[in-house]
């Protein structure tokens, strides 16, 4: 099962992006692009199945490999932006025009894992409670970190384009600066809000655990504690002086690209499938 | 010039008025209310020579089609009866593949006050509806209909027709919402009583922002435009004030520069979650060019909206060619289907006779009573039979060339 949804998996994702790729095209409604949430829905079901498979390997919270991190990462990120950014989006703009660059996002992050991730896991040690809070809490902080970059490139994107006064299909499809920008503050200060929570959860287990291999000075643990501090500055751009939406939109797309980086640096390379 | 097709073996006629023939007051006389539609169709059904009628009426169309062996008195009927009020000025009557062709064009969206627009493939599946159930659609106008709403689907599917605004007060609003949101919750300043300014306004109006403000060096001017539009009057000597608190500034003068770089750079554009739109729709110019170099400030000018309002012609002009041609394929394809229908009862009775021929054969060869034989035969003539009379039927559908439809459909044209 782990095996068929791995490489399964990427194949799913690209017919959901091939899906809104032809909706952001698309003038009106019509069959493909009702059926683009069916999709999604579905595949991010198969993804969430592929992690339930994880577990019940090992019958218990397993130690993931950082490819099965990003793995998990996109997943979020997906079920984030499904749950609650597409619907608010849609309402307003009546199309999903973001939806095509976060579909993207995840797809090339579990192309990676699928193409050099391991198919096993090992048990973890950690008491399984606070292992789902702590992750669950840390999946769903760099989700959000994921989306707020996404919006602050777009908005950069439909920026320049309005600038250079050319109205293409972005101009089009995308929803507003002013929606972009919002959208972009809301993901931010969830983000730092949870990584803030989920960082002091793990720093508190290590203490109460006496775990060796923790140090404050742990690349990890400094990342994380910038990330943080980072995108709680753009999520109180409004409020900053200076900090116009088009300079919180760069700094948050160069923290999307620090936070993938910084994941691209931890992997081990793997074989591939 | 004629339309007659000899694929329609019936006569089409279609006789009515739209916004491009009759002013609202000659059509608002003519329009049918939804709860009569029915009864009146079931009138029209009734009339002599009639034997299939569609009615469709909107707020911008009354239009019938009659399908029938012999319709000049159906015509004239309708003249002075449903169309009573009407002149011959406002009146257009097409006949035969003109009336197939403006049936199509009228489903596509292309003769639409807004081109393209998609209610009337609604409004007409209502009167399809109204007609089935007054008992007068046939063979001959059902799948004239399935066909039309099958290519109103794709034409809105597949084309561009319809996107793209060809106004240049509608391309700044459009930009104006693309930058700053819902055009409830902004505030437009607009800057002189020139016409596009007004005309802008009327569509930030339109579009739902209830926060104007007009500023004008003569502040009577101005308040003479609030009494129209709502909103504010200001003098230009509070326009910096005004500048720091809007979301977009239209201005519309004559004589010179009133807006320069640093109006807006006192405005403190960095503390706002969208850039700040400014339509310059002045000639000359209202707004100094290097204040586009403002950050947080996106500047246009009248030829900027210009450029967009040509790219959207472009689009529609080649949509519309787009559209034309699979219009003619679709007209096309339904007269390959009355050629096969005409045909049908001449196959179905050839279809006897081979039987007939078969039984008789078999007998005089003295076989009639083995049935290995009788199975030979029959599944031998069977699959004869099935070869010919799909060779035939493609034959037909290929139909005889489609000169005749086009020059149909240019006369058509020419008519309009």
């Amino acid at each position: 099962m782990i095996q068929l949804l791995t490489v399964l998996l990427p194949t799913a994702y690209l017919a959901v992006l091939l899906a809104y790729a032809h909706d952001f095209r698309a003038q009106s409604e019509d069959r493909h692009t009702r059926l683009r949430r069916l999709y999604f829905y579905a595949t991010l079901a198969l993804h969430a199945g592929l992690f339930a498979a994880y577990v019940r390997s090992v019958d218990g919270p397993p130690q993931f490999d950082r490819l099965h991190v990003v793995s998990a990462l996109g997943l979020t990120t997906g079920l984030l932006y499904a749950l609650v950014g597409e619907g608010a989006e849609s309402t307003r703009q009546g199309r999903a025009g973001v939806g095509l660059f976060v579909v993207a996002l995840v797809f090339g992050l579990q192309l990676i894992a699928s193409a050099f991730g391991p198919l096993t896991v090992e048990p973890h040690r950690a008491d399984p409670t606070f292992y789902f809070l702590h992750v669950g809490t840390i999946l769903l902080a760099s989700a959000s970190l994921a989306l707020s970059g996404t919006y602050g490139g777009l908005y950069l994107l439909l920026y320049r384009q309005m600038r250079g006064k050319r109205f293409g299909p972005l101009y089009r499809s995308l929803p507003s600066l002013s929606e972009l920008a919002s959208q972009m503050r809301r993901a931010s200060l969830f983000a730092c809000v949870l990584l803030f929570l989920g960082v002091n959860g793990g720093i508190a287990w290590a203490h109460a655990r006496d775990v060796p291999e923790f140090s404050y000075s742990h690349p990890l643990v400094l990342t994380a504690l910038a990330l943080c501090a980072h995108f709680a500055l753009v999520a109180f751009s409004r409020h900053l002086p200076g900090m116009n939406p088009r300079r919180a939109s760069l700094a948050a797309t160069i923290g999307l690209v620090v936070f993938l980086g910084s994941l691209y640096f931890a992997l081990a390379p793997g074989k591939f499938h | 010039m004629t339309a007659s097709h000899p694929d329609l073996e019936r006569q089409f006629a279609l006789i009515g008025l739209s916004h491009w023939s009759a002013p609202v007051d000659m059509r608002e006389k003519h329009a049918v209310p939804g709860d009569q539609l029915v009864a009146r169709t079931r009138e029209l059904g009734a009339v002599d020579g009639v034997d299939e009628a569609l009615l469709l009426s909107t707020c911008n169309r009354t239009e019938v089609l009659l399908v029938g062996r012999d319709l000049s008195g159906a015509l004239t009927a309708l003249r002075s009866g449903i169309f009573a009020h009407a002149g011959p000025q406002h009146l257009y009557e097409y006949r035969d593949l003109h009336a197939v062709v403006h049936l199509m064009r009228v489903g596509c969206g292309l003769d639409s006050l807004v081109l393209g627009e998609s209610q009337i493939l609604g409004q007409l599946r209502e009167s399809a509806s109204a007609s089935e159930t007054a008992g007068t659609l046939g063979d001959h106008l059902r799948p004239l209909l399935d066909q039309t709403f099958a290519l109103g689907k794709r034409v809105r599917a597949r084309t561009s027709l319809g996107e793209g605004t060809l106004s240049v007060a509608r391309v700044a609003v459009d930009i104006a919402e693309r930058a700053s949101g819902p055009l409830e919750e902004s505030r437009a300043l607009i800057v002189g009583t020139g016409e596009t300014g007004i005309l802008t306004a009327r569509h930030l109006v339109a579009r739902g922002s209830r926060d104007l403000v007009f500023a004008n060096r003569t502040l009577a001017n101005a308040e003479k435009v609030t009494r129209d539009l709502g909103g504010r009057a200001v003098g230009l000597d509070a326009l910096e004030r005004e500048i720091a608190r809007c979301d977009l500034v239209a201005v519309c003068v004559d004589g010179g520069r009133v807006l320069h770089r640093d109006h807006f750079e006192r405005a403190r554009l960095d503390r706002r979650d969208a850039p700040l739109v400014a339509l310059d729709l002045s000639v000359p110019r209202a707004i100094d060019p290097e204040a586009a170099e403002v950050d947080g400030l996106l500047v246009y000018d009248l030829d900027d909206l210009a450029r967009v309002v040509a790219e959207n012609r472009r689009g529609r002009e080649a949509a519309t060619r787009e559209t034309s041609e699979m219009l003619l394929a679709e007209v096309a394809k339904y007269l390959a289907r009355r050629r096969v229908a005409r045909a049908a009862p001449l196959l179905s009775g050839l279809g006897e006779r081979f039987e007939e021929v078969r039984s008789a054969y078999l007998s005089e060869a003295g076989v009639a009573e083995d049935p290995r034989a009788r199975e030979l035969a029959v599944e031998l003539s069977r699959r004869l039979l099935d070869a010919a009379f799909g060779a035939v039927k493609n034959g037909l559908r290929g139909g005889s060339g489609d000169e005749l439809l086009d020059r149909a459909y240019r006369s058509y044209l020419d008519q309009r």
